[in-house]
């Protein structure tokens, strides 16, 4: 790839919520660069939950430009610029959910290697020492022979984060980082995904419930309340709208 | 108008995870694999023995019964041909039908329901594993196959052990044979017996498995789910039972 190409692709976004209407030019809701920590402050049913479940491709984004509610089309999560199915897109989109969602029933050395030992030769390579690597730098080795239904939420949490950063990925969308940890669990992994983002140009989207981490560690804070996402410029500023998010999109895509 | 809808969804559930296992070309099968004999285990082994138990006791009952209704008539030639049909073509996949409805149904339920609401199938997903291929087929298939297997053993049991036990008291004058009792069991009274329980642990896992994938991301939600799924097992394993019995005493 020559540098330009390189240029080009450090400054496109990563990952963009578009806006779609039936007639005319894509609106962008939402981007992220290469690099980036965005905070999205609110309640999971202000919208939060929705979007993030969005953003990960979990679930169609039922979202729209502020002021244009009537306008039909519909809203799209792109990564790179495309947009990608949905088994396409694991090696680019870590998620931490809020209880971990490691598997009950099997240790957490299972679930680590998990998707690795599913995807087989298609796994990236060198999983398995990023895995070790993570493990050391989480903690978790005194875990990893333990049943996940042993462990308590802050292993869980740890070992969500580890598989999903062993996959080297673009993205990574990380529920209520406050959770389950204690102080100094959370500044390490705050510390880890600071490195990550600085030297491997992971973006990271929080979901934060409390505007825990709006005073530092993130870039750009979103606000969500009532299913409207606003932008916060500086703490001072007064917040733009820039898209209502539909808050009970679980309840609609079922 | 929704329980057409629902009703749908159940039966095209395992078209679903056919798809899902056509578009994973092969990955993860050794997983898949232990996963589905894991749950072929769970499906027949574990109750076995008490639902041996009373697949005896049903072969005693309708030994005695039958022996005290035509044993002393001109029709005391079909007595094995009762016993043989009676307990391993209708009894038994009934009761392997209830049970299968009452514990594996809602036992697959309320995990399938707890890992949705733990984000357990998010994670797969986010992963890049379709769950109606890793989570669901597996399951699909291991309580059919484990229903096929617990029918048959279980029919092999009540008939043995009616047959047997009607002999060992000897009471009302039973004279019928072991030879005859075998000799009177047809191969579509089997098939059907198969077909009964193989349908009964397809709809009963493909019952459960789409409740719990829709059901609500809490405790309450997973509850709901399982009645539901419950309810449906139930409705759907009579129809099923009775349907192969009229089709089986018609033929």
């Amino acid at each position: 790839m020559t540098n330009e190409a390189d240029d080009a692709r450090a400054t496109s976004p990563v990952l963009e919520l578009v806006f779609y209407p039936t007639r005319g030019e894509p609106i962008p809701l939402l981007e992220l660069r290469a690099g980036a920590a965005v905070a999205i402050v609110g309640d999971a049913s202000a919208g939060r939950d929705a979007l993030l479940r969005a953003l990960a491709g979990l679930e169609p984004p039922y979202a729209r430009p502020e002021g244009d509610e009537r306008v039909p089309g519909e809203a799209r999560v792109l990564l790179d610029g495309r947009l990608k199915r949905r088994r396409d897109r694991w090696r680019s989109v870590g998620v931490v959910f809020e209880q971990g969602g490691l598997w009950t029933g099997r240790s957490v050395r299972f679930n680590l290697e998990l998707p690795y030992r599913y995807h087989g030769r298609h796994a990236p390579a060198g999983w398995r020492d990023r895995l070790e690597e993570l493990a050391r730098e989480l903690d978790l080795h005194d875990a990893l022979a333990r049943r996940v239904e042993d462990t308590d939420l802050s292993i869980r949490r740890r070992a969500a984060l580890a598989r999903e950063l062993a996959k080297e990925p673009r993205v990574l969308l990380f529920d209520e980082p406050q959770l389950g940890l204690s102080d100094a669990e959370r500044e390490r992994v705050l510390e880890l995904l600071e490195r990550r983002r600085s030297t491997r140009g992971v973006a990271v989207v929080f979901g934060d419930p409390d505007g825990y981490l709006r005073p530092f560690k993130v870039d750009r804070v979103l606000e969500l309340a009532d299913g409207q996402l606003r932008r916060v410029a500086a703490p001072s500023a007064r917040p733009r709208r820039i898209a209502s998010v539909d808050a009970p999109l679980e309840r609609r895509a079922r | 108008m929704r329980g057409v809808t629902e009703l749908a969804k159940i039966l095209s559930l395992p078209l679903v995870a056919a798809a899902a296992t056509a578009r994973a070309r092969g990955k993860g099968a050794s997983l898949v694999v232990s996963t589905t004999l894991a749950q072929v285990t769970h499906t027949a082994q574990r109750p076995f023995v008490p639902l041996a138990l009373v697949a005896a006791l049903l072969g005693v009952v309708v030994a005695f019964a039958a022996n005290k209704t035509i044993g002393a008539t001109t029709f005391s030639g079909h007595l094995a041909q009762v016993l043989a049909v009676a307990v391993t073509r209708e009894l038994t996949p009934l009761v392997v039908s209830l049970v299968l409805v009452a514990r594996t149904g809602n036992q697959l339920t309320i995990q399938l329901g707890l890992m949705r609401a733990g984000h357990e199938l998010d994670a797969l997903e986010v992963s890049g594993i379709d769950p109606y291929y890793f989570v669901v087929l597996p399951r699909v298939v291991g309580v059919t196959l484990g229903a096929m297997a617990l029918a048959v053993c279980c029919g092999a049991v009540g008939m043995i052990g009616g047959h047997g036990v009607a002999r060992l008291i000897g009471a009302l004058g039973y004279t019928v044979t072991a030879a005859e009792v075998f000799n009177a069991l047809a191969v579509r009274d089997l098939a059907i017996a198969l077909l009964k329980s193989g349908l009964c642990g397809l709809l009963v896992a493909s019952t459960s498995c789409h409740f719990a994938l829709t059901a609500g991301r809490s405790p309450v939600g997973v509850r709901e789910a399982a009645e539901r799924a419950a309810l449906w097992g139930f409705a759907l394993t009579l129809v099923i039972n009775l349907g192969l019995s009229v089709y089986g005493f018609a033929g």
